[in-house]
């Protein structure tokens, strides 16, 4: 039996073995299970993602475009960083010589099902053709157990054929368009640098363009609102004038001239009751909308945190893109599971004390997991932060789901004088519903009414003309662009948060509020110019459906992967012919860019020189040097994070006024630092240790944070 | 509209001090104010 991971083998050895202990045995470092069942001996090993992968046929160097001919292969042949996977491949293959059937136990995703059948295909000697498939939306036990009993007769082949093609056709254009980008650059002897684009990432990267571009192009529109209050019962109310926006400074001071302390009459009171309907379940792309709106986690650590969730059994597969709960999860079950735990018993117990359950229900579909929900298992091990963070909001959207609309009771008082007419808006909550349970994560703004009745008069307390500006559109931040891909179709579930990151880390882009640097915004208008299909987010929607047809097998593989290469290949054409200028104009970019990525705009406090990001040529290690060293005989330098990608930001630290840092890592919280504050606390800590009769031994490591 | 009579001059220079404008407005003024013959007003 083959895993994706080795976290989901262990959890499905021990729901496999009869006593709930499998041995454990390893070989060449790899660990796998033997599990003991009353008729058979079950083996249970484990991937570690993906160990094959698409690469060019024979022999090439990796410099070479265009590149048409590939074949799947084992990742540590031609990926230097995954060479530890051979002894995976080489434990599991010869695991399976003793094989007399085979199943994979994988996610149940397009991803799961190419891992898996790659494994069985080339590691286990033609095995998919036999292999069964074990289908699961949670890891308990029970489940795991049931799946086991049900497996499936053969592998799901659609699927697979449509993952092996979404990568064939990652890998034409990725290793094409970017081999050209950065070689048409590299060849005009300005410094190397990635240059990627792709199916996916042009698209994406062109989004960011495209509002940078509206953002540098914008011109503000003046307007005016009007501020008035009225004073009742010694309490103040703010008023709406019934014009949002005024266009002209005349017209609004003409409104204040006329109100400016006037009686207001007060025309009509209306009210009437609102139902606000509970939220759909969590798919994965509302799930990390959530987490970053109420804990600011990009896309990529949600995903990360729940598939450690995932792994733990307390929740479904989080790769879902369904918003529908089917019965057959045993609602009363879960509940009851979620009520053991303290925080949720009371709330769940309501739920079960109204008897029908029947969960809101969204409108995505996916058919092969249901939404996220929690599976009622209580933790084993204390759960970290953020761990804990998103297990408690899904929690609660669960059990929100279940509960009655919420009833608001939502009025408006028309107060007039002379031709101007004012609006007070209230509102109350009449029933909370199902913002009982999904309480902190809801805003409950209440704004009661004053006391007043048709007919009745009362004077303007204050009131003025704020002049005030039209904003530019909001740049994206990882949770709006993750929306915008998912809106455009471009990328999977699974993906777009991974694309985004690259996009970081080749650095086009910075900054949580997402803003394209000048490399960015050079490619994305060269391939406009060039090849505009590739950033045409329609291009890659189209190839995303014409996938979603290999699954529901209205086409082949083969089909979708030959009206790709027609595209591809006069596109590639074209732009080999154009290399030389291509590459001019890039390499100019990538020479101006690195000399900026590298420089602090704060000069050194010592010479006053510029001040760069060095690495040491011996241990490695990065820091921050003066450029007057040599000039100047200047020995100013300072410490810097050395894990994660690492960029200078445009802000300033609060207490010193440095500029500050950042270190990106995957799947963790940017590490934004000043390294001048840094060092002066290691400066501190140094003489506190030397200091006679300090207890300290040595220098102990102070966590960089702001 | 917004402020009835506003020379061309004071129009400019209220665009280029709002934070709201963008970089390559901003560079747009900066040219129209050291070449203001060079705006046509009869465009679309």
């Amino acid at each position: 039996m083959v895993c994706e991971k080795p976290d989901a083998a262990a959890r499905v050895a021990r729901a496999l073995d009869d006593h709930a202990s499998p041995r454990k045995r390893e070989l060449q470092g790899v660990t796998f299970f033997e599990c003991s069942r009353r008729d058979e001996l079950v083996i249970v090993c484990s991937a570690l993602g993906h160990l094959y992968a698409v690469d060019s046929k024979g022999k090439t160097t990796r410099r070479s475009y265009p590149v048409w001919d590939y074949a799947w292969k084992p990742k540590h042949e031609f990926e230097r960083r995954s060479a530890r996977l051979s002894r995976w491949i080489h434990v599991i293959s010869s695991l399976s010589k003793e094989a007399d059937r085979f199943v994979s136990a994988t996610d149940y995703d397009i991803e799961g099902s190419v891992i898996g059948h790659s494994i069985l295909q080339y590691a286990c000697n033609g095995a998919h053709l036999k292999a069964s498939r074990m289908k699961f939306s949670t890891m308990t036990e029970k489940e795991l157990k049931t799946a086991f009993r049900n497996l499936a007769p053969q592998l799901d082949f659609p699927m697979v054929e449509a993952g092996r093609c979404r990568h064939e056709l990652d890998w034409l254009y990725g290793i094409n368009l970017s081999r050209l980008l950065t070689e048409a650059a590299l060849k005009q002897g300005r410094g190397y640098a990635t240059l990627s684009t792709g199916r996916v990432q042009g698209p994406t990267l062109s989004f960011v363009v495209e509002r940078e571009e509206e953002i540098g192009c914008f011109v503000p529109t003046p307007f005016w609102n009007i501020e008035a209050a009225i004073k009742h019962e010694n309490q103040e109310y703010q008023l709406e004038y019934s014009k949002e926006k005024i266009p002209a400074l005349a017209e609004a001071e003409k409104i204040v001239q006329d109100c400016q302390g006037k009686l207001l009459e007060v025309k009509d009171i209306e009210s009437k009751e609102v139902r606000q309907l509970p939220p759909y379940p969590f798919d994965l792309s509302s799930l990390q909308a959530e987490a970053y709106r109420h804990f600011g986690y990009t896309p990529a650590r949600t995903l990360a945190v729940a598939e450690r969730l995932y792994l733990d059994a307390l929740i479904s597969y989080p790769r879902t893109s369904s918003q529908k709960l089917p019965p057959d999860i045993g609602y009363e079950d879960i509940l009851r599971g979620i009520g053991t735990q303290r925080q949720y018993g009371a709330l769940s117990g309501k739920l079960l004390g109204e008897g029908h359950l029947r969960p809101g229900q969204g409108p995505k579909e996916d058919p092969a997991h249901p939404a996220i929900y929690p599976t009622g298992e209580s933790p084993k091990r204390t759960l970290l932060g953020p761990e804990a963070r998103l297990f408690d909001l899904i929690v609660r959207r669960f059990m929100a789901t279940f509960a009655e609309p919420c009833l608001r009771l939502s009025s408006r008082m028309i107060l007039e004088t002379g031709l101007h007419r004012f609006l007070l808006r209230g509102s109350r909550i009449l029933r909370p519903g199902w913002t009982e349970f999904y309480r902190p994560y809801v805003m409950e703004d209440t704004q009661e009414l004053p006391q007043l009745d048709v007919g009745m008069h009362i004077p303007i307390a204050r009131i003025r003309a704020l002049g005030k500006f039209t904003q530019p559109p909001p740049r994206y931040n990882p949770s709006s662009l993750l929306r915008k891909m998912e809106e455009e179709n471009i990328g999977t579930k699974a993906t777009r948060a991974d694309t985004i990151e690259t996009l970081y880390r080749r650095g086009y882009v910075k900054d949580l509020r997402i803003r394209a640097n000048p490399l960015a915004i050079h490619v994305t208008q060269l391939l406009a110019k060039h090849c505009p299909l590739i950033i045409n987010p329609e291009f890659t929607a189209n190839l995303e459906a014409m996938m979603d047809e290999i699954q529901a097998q209205k086409t082949t593989r083969r089909r979708v992967l030959i009206r790709a290469i027609d595209h591809l290949r006069p596109v590639m054409l074209e732009l080999m012919a154009r290399e030389e200028n291509l590459g001019a104009e890039l390499s100019e970019v990538v020479s101006a860019q690195k000399t900026a990525e590298l420089t602090f705009d704060s000069p050194c406090p010592q010479c006053g020189s510029a001040l760069k990001i060095v690495k040491n040529r011996k241990s490695g290690k990065r820091f921050i040097g003066c450029t007057g060293k040599w000039e100047k005989n200047c020995s100013f330098s300072l410490p810097l994070p050395q894990f994660g990608s690492l960029s200078i930001l445009k802000r300033k630290c609060k207490v010193c006024g440095f500029q500050m840092t950042q270190a990106r890592s995957r799947g963790r919280r940017p590490l934004v630092s000043c390294p001048r504050c840094y060092a002066a606390k290691l400066r501190a800590q140094v003489s506190e240790a030397t200091r006679p009769g300090s207890s300290e031994v040595g220098l102990r490591e102070v966590p960089q944070t702001t | 509209v917004a402020y009835g009579n506003l020379t061309f001059k004071e129009y400019l220079g209220r665009v280029s001090k709002l934070s709201e404008t963008g970089e390559k407005v901003r560079e747009l003024v900066k040219f129209l104010v050291q070449h203001p013959e060079r705006w046509d007003r009869s465009g679309p």
